[in-house]
C-alpha cells in the first residue's frame, strides 16, 4: 500500500514538473518565409504589438518595432542564449541578407519614425507594414558570436531599453515555437 | 501666379522626395566577432598572409594590404614554416548591390541554381549574396532606387603556429563594409572599401 502511495506521488510531482514548465521545442514549422529544413540554426520566432492603437501611425508604428526589438531580446535571454541575429522578414535589418545594423540604437533609428508627424501615414521605414498592429520576426540565436552573420547582444539590448524607459511590461505574453537545433 | 503656384509644388514635391536619397556619403564597417592574438605572437609577428576573392569583388587587397601591414611591425614571409602567424584573407564578395543581383542571375544561369539553393541557410557567403539579391529583387534593399549602395562581404581567417610543425585552430570573423551615396560610381567606393577593410585586418595585428 506505502508503494503504491509513493509512486503515485512521484508520478503525480513528475506531471506537475513537466506541466507547462518548460518552452516547448518543436520542429521547423514555419512557412512564412523561414527556410525549410534549415537544421544548422536554433530560430524563434517573435511577435510584437502596438502599445496602444494612436491616430499617430508614426506613433504606432515606433511602440511596435520597439516591442518587437524588446522581444527578440527577452526570447533570446529566456531560452539562455546570448546572441541574435534577425533572418526574417527580408528588410533593411536584416542579417542575413547581410545588414550591418546589431546594436539597438541602430535598430531604432532604422525602424522608428523619427516623430509623429502627418508625413508618417505611410512611413514604415523598416518594411514592415504601417497599418498592422503587430510585427513579427525570425531570428537565429547564438551562446557564442558567429562568425558569419553581425548579431545583437541580447543583454545590451535588454540594458538600452531600460535605461531609456522603452522596456514595456507587456512584454512576450506567450513564446512561441522555437526551432532548435540539436546537437 | 502660375509660376508661383509651380515654385510652391516643386517645393512640396522636393519635401516630400526628401530623405529619399543620400547626398552625403555614409560608409560603416563592422566584424562580426573580435579575434586577437596573444600578446608574446604580438612581440614577433611574422606572418604568412593568403589573399583570395570571388569574381564578384572588385577589390584589390593585397599590396596595400602588405603595405598596410609592415607598417604595423609585420614581417611578411613566403614559406608558411617560416610563419609563426597565418592570416587568410578571402573577399565574398565587393561592389555594388546591384551587381550581386546580376551574379546570382549569371550563377543560375549558368547551371549552378541547385548550389546557390543549397546556400541558403547555411554558413557561407553564398546565402549572404543570395539574400542581397533576393532583397534587391523584392526593391526593399535600404534606399535601392535613390542611392547606389556598394557592400564588401571579407573573411578572415587567423592560425598560430603551437609548436615548430603544428597550428592552432583556425579563428574567424567577417568584415562587413557598406558605403551609400547617391550616384557612388565604383571607382568611388572601391577605394574606400579597400580602406575599411585593410584597417579592420592591420588592427587585429597590432
Amino acid at each position: 500500500m506505502l508503494h503504491h502511495t509513493k509512486l503515485a506521488l512521484l508520478g503525480m510531482g513528475a506531471t506537475l514538473l513537466l506541466s507547462g514548465c518548460t518552452s516547448k521545442i518543436h520542429s521547423c514549422i514555419y512557412t512564412d518565409g523561414f527556410p525549410k529544413g534549415d537544421k544548422d540554426h536554433t530560430a524563434i520566432f517573435v511577435n510584437a504589438k502596438e502599445s496602444w492603437r494612436s491616430p499617430s501611425a508614426g506613433y504606432n508604428v515606433k511602440t511596435r518595432e520597439t516591442h518587437l526589438l524588446q522581444n527578440m531580446a527577452d526570447a533570446t535571454l529566456h531560452h539562455s542564449y546570448k546572441y541574435f541575429a534577425i533572418v526574417h522578414p527580408n528588410n533593411k535589418v536584416n542579417n542575413k541578407t547581410g545588414s550591418l545594423i546589431n546594436t539597438p540604437d541602430g535598430f531604432l533609428n532604422a525602424c522608428t519614425p523619427t516623430g509623429a508627424n502627418p508625413f508618417t501615414i505611410f512611413n514604415s521605414p523598416c518594411g514592415y507594414s504601417s497599418e498592422a498592429a503587430m510585427s513579427s520576426a525570425v531570428i537565429y540565436v547564438y551562446r557564442e558570436r558567429p562568425y558569419d552573420i553581425l548579431t545583437y547582444d541580447a543583454q545590451e539590448v535588454k540594458d538600452y531599453l531600460i535605461k531609456n524607459d522603452s522596456w514595456r511590461s507587456d512584454g512576450i505574453e506567450e513564446y512561441r515555437e522555437v526551432c532548435e537545433v540539436k546537437k | 501666379m502660375r509660376r508661383i503656384l509651380t515654385i510652391c509644388s516643386v517645393a512640396i514635391g522636393l519635401f516630400f522626395l526628401s530623405g529619399c536619397a543620400t547626398t552625403t556619403p555614409e560608409i560603416q564597417s563592422k566584424m562580426t566577432r573580435t579575434i586577437s592574438l596573444s600578446p608574446n605572437l604580438l612581440q614577433n609577428k611574422v606572418l604568412f598572409l593568403r589573399v583570395t576573392g570571388t569574381e564578384a569583388s572588385v577589390l584589390n587587397l593585397e599590396e596595400p594590404l602588405k603595405e598596410a601591414l609592415r607598417q604595423k611591425g609585420v614581417k611578411l614571409v613566403e614559406n608558411p614554416d617560416e610563419a609563426k602567424i597565418s592570416l587568410h584573407i578571402n573577399t565574398l564578395f565587393a561592389n555594388n548591390l546591384k551587381e550581386a543581383a546580376n551574379y546570382k542571375a549569371s550563377l543560375i544561369g549558368g547551371g549552378v541554381a541547385g548550389g546557390m539553393a543549397k546556400g541558403y541557410g547555411h554558413n557561407s557567403g553564398d546565402s549572404i549574396l543570395i539574400g542581397v539579391g533576393v532583397a534587391l529583387a523584392m526593391g526593399i534593399a535600404e534606399h535601392a532606387l535613390a542611392d547606389e549602395t556598394y557592400r564588401a562581404i571579407v573573411d578572415v581567417s587567423l592560425r598560430t603556429k603551437t609548436n615548430e610543425t603544428s597550428w592552432s585552430d583556425e579563428e574567424k570573423t567577417r568584415i562587413l563594409v557598406e558605403a551609400v551615396q547617391m550616384g557612388l560610381k565604383v571607382e568611388e567606393a572601391k577605394p574606400t572599401m579597400e580602406t575599411h577593410v585593410i584597417q579592420k585586418i592591420s588592427d587585429i595585428l597590432k
